[in-house]
C-alpha cells in the first residue's frame, strides 16, 4: 500500500518535471535541426565505413 | 584455454550487466543455460535507493541454473560516476543542453561499463551480456546503433564478447512467468519504486523525456547526442581502466589478449546484438 502511495506521489511530481523539461528540450532540439541533420548524415557514412573494417 | 563444447556453447565463463528487473533476470538466465558459470554484476553508483532489490532473482536463477554456477555482485562506482558522468558537466550542459535529461542515463550506464570491463578483465570472462531491448530503444543506452557499435569500438577492444540476448524480445515478465523465474506477475507494469531492482531518482524524468520528446519529435538529435556523447567519454572510459592496470602483473595487453584468446573461438556475428 505505502508503495502503491509512494509510486502515485512520485510520478506526481516526476512526470510534470519531465514534461516540462520535455517542452524545453524540444525547442532547443528544434532550432538544431539543421547541425542534427547534417551530423547524422556524417555519423552514418562513419558507421558504415568502421563496419567495412570488421575487427578480426 | 576455455572449452567451447555444445554443452556450454559460450564457454567456462560469462557476466551479466545485472539490474535484478525482468530483462536482465532473463537475459541471465538464457546465458545461463549456455556458460557454466554466470557472474550477476549489480552496479552502485552512489545516488540509487533499495539496491537490495536486485538480490530476488538471483536465488531463481541459483534455483533453476544451479547454486553453484550463479554468482552475484554488488559493486560501487561511484568514483567512475564522478569522472565520466559528473566530471565535464558544465560543458556537457553547454553542448546538450536539455538533452542531458536522458544523456545521463548513458553516461551512468558507461560508467558501469567501464567497472564491467575492468571486472571482466580481472576474473578472466570473455563474455558479457546485458538485459537492453529495442522496445527500449527510446532511451540512448538501449539504442540500436549504440548497442551495436559498442559491440565493436568498446567491448571487442577490450577482448569482450558483448551481446544482448533478448534485443527483440517485448514482454520479458510474460517469459519469466512462463518458466517460473518471475517473482511475481506483470513485473513490467511497474515504472517506479521496483520490487525487484533498484530505484534511480533520475529515472522517471529521463524516461518521459526520452519517450516523448527525444525520439521522433526530436528528428535525429538522440542519434546524433548518444554518438557524440559516448565518443566524448571513451577517453575518459579508457584512461580510467588504463589507470586501474598500471603496475599490475599481468598488464592491460596481457590480459586482453588472454580473453581475446578465450572469446575468439565464438564466430563473430557482429551485426546480430542477440548473438555473442
Amino acid at each position: 500500500m505505502l508503495k502503491l502511495i509512494g509510486r502515485y506521489l512520485i510520478a506526481t511530481i516526476m512526470i510534470p518535471v519531465g514534461v516540462v523539461v520535455g517542452v524545453a528540450g524540444w525547442i532547443q532540439n528544434k532550432l538544431r535541426q539543421e547541425y542534427y541533420q547534417r551530423r547524422f548524415q556524417e555519423i552514418r557514412d562513419q558507421i558504415k565505413q568502421e563496419e567495412q573494417n570488421k575487427p578480426s | 584455454m576455455t572449452t567451447h563444447n555444445t554443452f556450454y556453447p559460450l564457454g567456462k565463463k560469462a557476466s551479466i550487466l545485472y539490474s535484478g528487473g525482468t530483462d536482465s533476470a532473463l537475459a541471465a538466465y538464457l546465458v545461463g543455460q549456455k556458460a557454466e558459470e554466470i557472474t550477476l554484476l549489480t552496479f552502485d553508483p552512489g545516488f540509487i535507493f533499495f539496491i537490495e532489490n536486485s538480490k530476488k532473482h538471483v536465488d531463481l536463477l541459483r534455483h533453476h541454473l544451479g547454486a553453484d554456477r550463479v554468482k552475484h555482485e554488488i559493486i560501487p562506482i561511484k568514483p567512475f560516476i564522478d569522472r565520466i558522468l559528473f566530471g565535464e558537466r558544465k560543458q556537457d550542459f553547454k553542448k546538450y543542453g536539455f538533452n542531458l535529461t536522458a544523456l545521463v542515463c548513458l553516461g551512468c550506464r558507461l560508467s558501469m561499463h567501464t567497472m564491467a570491463i575492468i571486472y571482466n578483465l580481472e576474473h578472466g570472462i570473455p563474455v558479457i551480456a546485458d538485459g537492453s531491448i529495442r522496445k527500449q530503444s527510446t532511451v540512448p543506452e538501449q539504442l540500436d546503433s549504440f548497442v551495436r557499435r559498442n559491440r565493436r569500438t568498446l567491448w571487442w577492444k577490450y577482448g569482450i564478447r558483448h551481446f544482448s540476448p533478448i534485443y527483440s524480445e517485448d514482454n520479458s515478465d510474460l517469459e519469466m512467468d512462463k518458466i517460473r523465474l518471475s517473482l511475481k506477475p506483470n513485473l513490467k507494469k511497474q515504472f517506479i519504486l521496483f520490487d525487484t531492482q533498484a530505484t534511480c531518482p533520475f529515472g522517471v524524468p529521463a524516461d518521459v523525456y526520452a519517450r516523448i520528446f527525444y525520439g521522433v519529435l526530436s528528428g535525429q538529435a538522440r542519434e546524433v547526442d548518444t554518438f557524440e556523447y559516448s565518443e566524448q567519454k571513451r577517453p575518459l572510459m579508457e584512461a580510467i581502466i588504463r589507470e586501474h592496470f598500471t603496475d599490475k602483473t599481468p598488464g592491460l595487453d596481457d590480459l586482453i589478449g588472454e580473453l581475446k584468446t578465450l572469446a575468439s573461438p565464438l564466430p563473430a556475428k557482429w551485426e546480430d546484438i542477440d548473438h555473442a
